[in-house]
């Protein structure tokens, strides 16, 4: 700019002398000027992630420790290894029997079980996800550590199963609380169009009312007996407790409990849709849709995990992705919008997940395919692949911040077979992950390989009258199905 | 087992060391520096000591909205990029929430990355307003009304819960209504309302800053000084006077919503936050609703099963606490009889307070409770917080050990005297009754 001005002032013919210039103004020196420059980092810290001890106990179940003693607490979490794959024909039967374990032992009902946990200040809870089971503790070190232990341990080798009946209804009515929400019927669609109904993990952990209803007692007593036992268990415990008086505690309590090997069966991972489609389900009333757009991935312990977790990152794992930004920022059309590559031990399974505006329903789902064209056609740019790594890399610290977490996090490692200084090593894992792989893993979030769940009011006032979403929705160009 | 009991109680756990220093900028802020070195990572948490309860009517949702400006950008930090700052340095947490009585800040960053937050939350402060336009702002109320829709309306029950501090907080009460404000005060906010707002509360000498974490102290003063000790300070803003006027004759609405089982919610206006009563009411609502061991959940849910959620809670605010108890009704039972059989075992817990023995259990999960919050050094109620909290209420972030003390004070005729605040005469009552029962049909 300065040089057009100059070549400009002096081809312009001077009539006259130019007038004295006005004395200069003292020059402004604004002293918050130096603002402007971002700080950068200071010394890294030379902290790492813990690797745990590890040590077995005599029937053979593992542990893995983390010792930390700033606060007067202790962290246990119990893995049961088996998941829905071996219930196949009776949905919710691993979740109805991991839920009434707290529910009353052979030495007390389950109000006073409950009450006992209470006075220590123990929270004992136990639930199935979809491939492991699980029991988790969390009490207060010292004194109250061994009798909060010992009701972990009620629960796992005497449970009465006495208020089956009282607890499978309050799971029926809890179905039928949640079927008031969209975003609950998003997810069951999802995995049954993904899985097909008749796959294990075709329906949701809880079952369905009909599953549930043909469930007796002694169903729940034999998945008890045949899975809830010591060779498929791992523990994982973190807090204020030696490796020493841990040991002892827990051989005392497990280790003459006999292992018995039982067989989990494979799973079979989802095939990927041939052609995108959407799936519609009416839900009138709703002031939002809930969308979920979902495709197999690959699973934790295959290679292609970590590219295609940096590729969902950089979609739509960050509040300044491009899903979000699209979304969020600049249509106003969700309050957020994210995606994630879910892990699994025999699939993956990649997920956009958005609740949006419901007379902008059809527009935010081409958005969203539009992003996922985006962003499947090239390689991300340099710049977004080492915010994504260093997002991945450097929010790892977070993870070991309380007991809980902790746990949660060796007990991923456990669950697959990892090995045990995986998150010493994650740094290195997620740089070594080049752009080379990260595109590639790209161009599998194929917006013409996607299955689009939708859940909304299927009319709704818009701006300019009446919206027919449905129509809208065929009109993107998609066959559209729509479900009960 | 009452002498088990005994025994736990004489071994009560003691409040944890939480060393802090404490001292005030030339220009109002104060600061508290807590050092926490057992994750390389150190939390910023900045609370402005103004929340939905400044508001005044007519502007409902202001500081919630305000909240979401702050994200927008200031003079240094361009649009949309905080996040992408904070998410490139693998910051684990990062966000800003309002309350009644407050609004506070936090990121927690790699320790190495401290001056980044400072950058970003003094520039904020100092200056915001340089690149606020309309069009930021109307991006952000837009947002906010989604949430609203996503938070509020969209969510079963959302509206029961708005109604019920409408009842409790009648207009012009600042807590009216919900924390989020409605559409119509969302709509209806100026740039020159934002403008006033930040001017009057969003100036150093109405803040507090909590750096939490793997800190070198001396350090860090020298930072907080680099970055914040050159912003003006504003005028004392304006005393809040408020009456929170008792409620004398039962108050109630009757609402129908898409949901699938009924629900009934008793509120009262309570002991207001650290007050004499406010530690008993949060240890008779744990007796009352907490665990499957808690007075409602063994009566309602386990031998009556009319109910198949309960819960119980005392909301500490400044103007007055908010005892609110819950019971979510099995399907096909009436609000009528689940609010006949709530109110029952309600009466049954007042004249028969509890016992020595569930104070003590009541008051171990209490403790237990805040331990967990300070295993995080940052986010929502982790350390950082829980130092500003008892900042703001008591002057002293050191206030722990007193809270501590305050529970275990508590006695069977401590809680007998404060439960005689819920009553049938002053409560709040707000049912939901599921829409396909009241239209008689299936969906």
């Amino acid at each position: 700019v300065i040089a057009v001005l100059l070549s400009a002032a002096l081809a312009a013919p001077s009539k006259k002398s130019p007038p004295e210039p006005p004395p200069e103004p003292a020059p402004v020196v604004d002293p918050e000027a130096w603002r402007s420059s971002i700080p950068g980092p200071a010394t890294e810290s030379t902290w790492q992630p813990p690797v745990p001890e590890t040590f077995q106990l005599s029937n053979g179940i593992p542990v893995v420790l983390i010792e930390r003693h700033e606060l007067p607490l202790v962290s246990v979490r119990l893995m049961m290894r088996a998941g829905r794959e071996t219930a196949p024909d009776q949905p919710g039967l691993p979740t109805l029997t991991a839920d009434l374990l707290d529910e009353g032992t052979r030495e007390r009902d389950g109000a006073r079980f409950a009450e006992a946990a209470g006075a220590l200040g123990a929270n004992l809870q136990s639930g199935q996800g979809g491939e492991y089971g699980w029991v988790l503790l969390d009490a207060l070190a010292g004194e109250p550590l061994l009798p909060s232990l010992d009701l972990m341990v009620e629960m796992l080798r005497e449970p009465s199963f006495a208020e089956f009946d009282r607890v499978r209804q309050a799971e029926i009515d809890q179905l039928a609380a949640a079927s008031a929400v969209p975003g609950w019927h998003a997810e069951r669609i999802a995995s049954s169009e993904l899985f097909g109904k008749d796959h294990p993990y075709g329906v949701l952990p809880s079952g369905t009312a009909e599953s549930l209803s043909s469930l007796k007692k002694g169903h729940v007593k034999k998945f008890y007996k045949s899975w809830w036992q010591p060779a498929n268990f791992a523990l994982v415990v973190a807090g204020d407790v030696s490796r020493a008086d841990l040991q002892e505690a827990l051989e005392t309590r497990l280790g003459d409990w006999k292992a018995k090997p039982g067989k989990a069966a494979e799973v079979a991972p989802p095939t990927p849709p041939a052609s995108t489609r959407i799936v519609f389900r009416d839900h009138p009333g709703a002031v939002q849709s809930a969308i979920r757009v979902v495709s197999p991935g690959p699973s934790r312990t295959s290679d292609g995990y970590m590219p295609t977790l940096l590729a969902a990152t950089i979609f739509g794992g960050m509040f300044s992705s491009p899903l979000n930004m699209n979304l969020r920022e600049q249509h106003g059309w969700a309050y957020g919008a994210y995606a994630y590559l879910a892990e699994a031990k025999d699939y993956g399974r990649f997920t956009a997940s958005a609740a949006v505006q419901a007379d902008k329903t059809a527009p935010s789902v081409q958005e969203i395919l539009r992003e996922l064209e985006k962003s499947s056609g090239a390689p991300p740019s340099a710049e977004m692949l080492s915010l994504a790594q260093d997002n991945t890399r450097k929010s790892v610290a977070g993870e070991f911040e309380t007991n809980a977490s902790t746990t949660a996090a060796f007990s991923t490692l456990v669950r697959y077979g990892l090995p045990l200084d995986t998150w010493r090593n994650w740094s290195q894992i997620v740089t070594g992950t080049g752009l080379d792989k990260v595109g590639q893993a790209s161009s599998a979030l194929d917006p013409k390989r996607q299955i689009v769940v939708v859940v909304g009011p299927r009319t709704v006032q818009g701006e300019d009258g009446q919206v027919d979403v449905v129509k809208e929705l065929e009109a993107l160009g998609y066959p559209v199905t729509v479900v009960p | 087992m009452i002498l088990g009991l005994a025994t736990l109680v004489a071994h009560a756990t003691p409040a944890p060391e939480l060393p802090f220093e404490k001292y005030t900028l030339p220009n109002g802020l104060e600061v508290i520096l807590s050092p926490d070195p057992r994750v390389p990572l150190v939390a910023t948490d900045l609370w402005y000591h103004v929340g939905a309860g400044n508001e005044v009517p007519g502007r409902s949702g202001f500081a919630h909205l305000f909240e979401h400006v702050m994200f927008q950008g200031s003079r240094n930090v361009e649009e949309d990029a905080y996040f992408r700052y904070l998410e490139g340095v693998g910051a684990p947490m990062v966000n800003g929430t309002t309350d009644f009585d407050r609004t506070n800040y936090f990121e927690t960053v790699p320790s190495n990355q401290l001056e980044l937050a400072l950058w970003l939350e003094s520039d904020r402060m100092g200056f915001l307003l340089d690149t606020l336009t309309q069009e930021r702002l109307d991006g952000q109320i837009a947002v906010v009304r989604k949430e609203r829709q996503q938070s509020t309306e969209d969510v079963p029950y959302g509206m029961a819960d708005e109604e019920l501090y409408k009842l409790l907080f009648p207009a012009p009460h600042p807590y009216h209504g919900n924390v989020i404000g409605s559409h119509e005060d969302l709509a209806a906010a100026t740039l020159d309302d934002v403008r006033e707002f930040f001017r009057i509360w969003y100036a150093p000498n109405n803040a507090t800053l909590v750096v939490c974490g793997d800190i070198d102290v001396e350090k860090t003063k020298q930072l907080v000084e680099k970055y914040f000790g050159s912003i003006p300070s504003a005028e004392e803003p304006p005393a809040l006077v408020v009456t929170t006027q008792p409620i004398t004759a039962e108050r109630r609405a009757d609402l129908t919503d898409e949901v699938e089982l009924p629900r009934v919610n008793f509120a009262w206006i309570t002991s207001p936050v650290l007050t004499p009563g406010d530690a008993d009411l949060q240890l008779a609502a744990i007796v009352l609703a907490q665990g499957k061991g808690s007075r409602l959940y063994s009566s309602l849910v386990r031998d009556q099963q009319i109910a198949q959620a309960v819960t119980a809670s005392q909301y500490s605010l400044t103007q007055g606490s908010v005892f609110q108890v819950q019971v979510t009704g099995k399907p096909g039972v009436t609000v009528k009889a689940l609010e006949a059989a709530a109110w029952a075992e309600l009466e049954k817990f007042v004249s028969n307070p509890p016992s020595q023995a569930e104070l003590a259990g009541a008051n171990r999960r209490w403790q237990a409770g805040m331990l967990r919050g300070l295993e995080s050094i940052g986010g929502f109620d982790g350390k950082a917080d829980m130092l500003n909290f008892y900042n703001q209420h008591k002057g002293d972030p050191g206030y722990l050990d007193e809270d501590f003390a305050a529970h275990d004070a508590v006695t069977p005729e401590t809680v007998k005297k404060y439960l005689s605040q819920l009553r049938a005469d002053n409560r709040v009552v707000v049912t939901v009754t599921p829409a396909t029962v009241a239209t008689g049909g299936a969906r």
